[in-house]
């Protein structure tokens, strides 16, 4: 299948499950009620981080063709999405600088004068269509990464807390070998072993970052597992498995999601870190910033490559870490019990 | 589900359980915490026997090694002619049907992410009582008119209770798989006075109509004369003295019995005085003293009882684990 064909997919899969999720918190008030609060608090956060999930959906979505490519043979049959369409054909043959009419170097007239809002690269691109496009990349990132890193730590967590005695031996043996291992060093090593692709960028930074969870979510089930109504449940005969599904993991769900948010920034800045190594993910911010470091030592100054790349990405760690911060306030269950 | 109709219902014969205390790299055990070290007990069928002792007295870990929640070390927990400690995990399940439990935090023991009508339907689910979901919420809305709930809040969750009614829930939820025993531990405990009495009418009204046998684990002497036809006390780990309520309330025998008599408040003036109550701490269950267990605090210690064990002494229905108490022919 083709990767655009795919990536449609899974917008349309997305999609479903948002409104699928809409669907359950409207529903239960538990979960409407924090979203509310939540609201409240962060309004501006959540609207900046709706912003860059509608960026990433709209340069998710492509389909090959379409008039606004003319000659360019390149563009014309490949997929392009909504994003490069609506940037289509505003190409400079080199850098200039934001709302200018003329190239930065050598003054010569710009194809479209004034709509480079951010400026060009040194190869003619807007600027500000490759910022906006990194906010795919980033989401990529810190979604794909979270949706291997917290089950793993999940599976591993609350089975070690649950059982107990040898399983619980062998999970913190091997957290413990992990956390005892520089992570960067791994990170390097994973990526070289699995190629350099999102996917391997993923699963490395998956490996190295599932143990902070596992290790809160061990505790937890301990803690759990001494409640009375676990007791209650032995008691009446229920089987492990349902004791663990029923019991155990929905009391921990408040922590997944706590742990989501504050995972997601993190991670995409471990790509950043990564990228600026040479072995990060293309398009990313992190590229951006990696490839602009030149241009600062340039006379004049290039600069609005490396401000862009740099805002975009402090821009969503910022919403990111306020509504996580916001997040642990409201899904604590004390006050969510009361809120009810 | 018939009762053998010799013997007592639950008979409980020199039941252990230590906890291993371990240390270092090998998780070697260095000692044990002694939390119930011999315990004999009896109910009969219908009837309610009280366990009383102050706290870390081991009475909860004998509930909850009686229905194998803790693994007990060594005795017989012998329900309806057949040893529960000796069962495997499939062949104990049938058991779990006809044993059941109410703890003492009503809060703790409801997981707050169900909601009560799935909390009182799941031991239905897990024993296959009811043909389907529809006939066992009409189950469930059976069970909470009987435990005086009204059966349509019970699609809410158990935040939205109060703590009585909470623990209406936990009984609900213990009667919906139609239990023989339901051992109570400290199930009146965390509840205001008033709340207390409607709970212990209500086990009482449940005893009578459903003949139910009741192990009720408690600290709280007003709540067994009210409730309950046998006591045992205990203290440390074993069972000092056992009998009839009446019997153990008027003459007591042994002296922890009569220390923990006399610190019951009274609002009899006349009644006031007399001996002093206890004094002290409880020994440190991992460290027990040697001879009686009970020298370090009591009033009328001998020599004799800091080498030696006391024998358990009967009298008629009264048995007691003292030198001195009738019966022992010590005196």
């Amino acid at each position: 299948m083709e990767a655009w064909v795919f990536s449609n997919i899974v917008v349309a899969i997305l999609i479903t499950a948002a409104v699928g999720l809409t669907g359950v918190v409207l529903r239960s008030r538990m979960w409407s009620n924090a979203f509310l609060s939540l609201w409240r608090r962060r309004r501006v956060a959540i609207i900046a981080i709706g912003f860059y999930v509608l960026v990433a959906l709209l340069d998710s979505v492509s389909w090959v063709g379409g008039e606004q490519f003319g000659e360019d043979a390149v563009a014309k049959y490949q997929a392009q999405s909504i994003l490069d369409r609506a940037f289509a054909g505003i190409r400079e043959r080199s850098y200039s600088a934001p709302l200018a009419s003329v190239e930065f170097y050598g003054g010569a007239p710009l194809v479209h004068p004034g709509r480079h809002l951010l400026g060009t690269d040194l190869l003619g691109r807007d600027v500000l269509h490759l910022a906006l496009k990194g906010a795919r990349v980033a989401l990529l990132i810190g979604g794909l990464t979270s949706l291997i890193a917290i089950p793993l730590a999940l599976l591993f967590g609350v089975s070690a807390g649950y059982f107990g005695g040898r399983i619980d031996d062998f999970v913190f043996f091997i957290m413990s070998t992990l956390a005892s291992m520089p992570g960067l060093l791994l990170l390097i090593t994973l990526i070289m072993v699995m190629g350099k692709s999102t996917f391997s960028v993923c699963i490395a930074l998956a490996v190295t970052g599932w143990v902070g969870f596992c290790r809160v979510s061990r505790g937890e089930t301990i803690k759990l597992r001494e409640l009375e109504y676990i007791s209650a449940a032995r008691a009446l005969g229920v089987g492990e498995m349902r004791i663990i599904f029923r019991h155990i993991l929905p009391n921990l769900a408040h922590l997944v999601i706590i742990t989501f948010v504050l995972m997601f920034s993190g991670l995409v800045l471990s790509e950043a870190i990564l990228s600026w190594l040479g072995i990060g993910v293309d398009g990313s911010w992190g590229q951006m910033i990696d490839q602009a470091r030149d241009e600062l030592s340039r006379d004049p100054i290039v600069w609005w490559n490396i401000s862009a790349a740099g805002s975009a990405l402090f821009g969503l760690i910022l919403a990111v870490n306020f509504v996580g911060d916001a997040l642990r306030d409201v899904m604590d269950p004390r006050t969510l019990r009361e809120g009810e | 589900m018939s009762t053998n109709a010799s013997g007592p219902l639950l008979r409980v014969e020199r039941l252990r359980t230590w906890f291993p205390i371990n240390r270092g790299l090998m998780r070697r055990a260095v000692g044990h915490v002694q939390a119930v070290t011999d315990v004999h007990l009896s109910v009969e069928a219908g009837r309610t026997l009280a366990l009383v002792g102050e706290s870390g007295c081991g009475k909860t870990t004998v509930g909850r090694s009686i229905l194998r929640l803790e693994q007990a070390q060594a005795g017989r927990v012998i329900f309806d002619g057949v040893d529960l400690l000796e069962l495997d995990a499939a062949a104990m399940r049938p058991y779990r049907q006809r044993l059941q439990i109410v703890f003492q935090d009503p809060l703790a023991s409801l997981n707050p992410r169900m909601r009560v009508r799935d909390i009182v339907a799941e031991g239905m689910r897990s024993f296959g009582i009811g043909s389907d979901e529809s006939d066992r919420t009409d189950r469930v809305a059976h069970l909470f008119e009987r435990v005086q709930l009204d059966a349509a809040q019970m699609w809410r969750y158990p935040h939205e209770f109060s703590g009585g009614q909470r623990q209406r829930i936990c009984i609900a939820r213990a009667l919906a798989v139609d239990p023989q025993l339901i051992i109570c531990d400290e199930a009146v405990s965390a509840l205001d006075v008033s709340i207390q009495a409607q709970i212990l009418n209500l086990l009482r009204e449940l005893q009578d109509e459903l003949g139910l046998a009741y192990l009720f684990i408690t600290h709280d002497l007003g709540v067994v004369r009210y409730l309950a036809h046998d006591v045992a006390v205990m203290y440390l780990g074993q069972i000092v003295e056992s009998g009839p309520t009446a019997q153990i309330f008027e003459s007591p025998s042994h002296p922890y019995t009569q220390g923990l008599l006399q610190a019951v408040p009274s609002v009899d003036p006349q009644r006031r005085g007399g001996a002093p109550p206890l004094s002290g701490d409880v020994p440190s269950p991992s460290a027990p003293p040697g001879g009686c267990y009970f020298h370090t605090r009591c009033p009328l210690v001998m020599d004799r009882c800091r080498s030696e064990p006391p024998p358990v002494a009967s009298q008629g229905a009264v048995s007691a684990r003292c030198f001195l108490a009738p019966g022992s022919g010590s005196e």
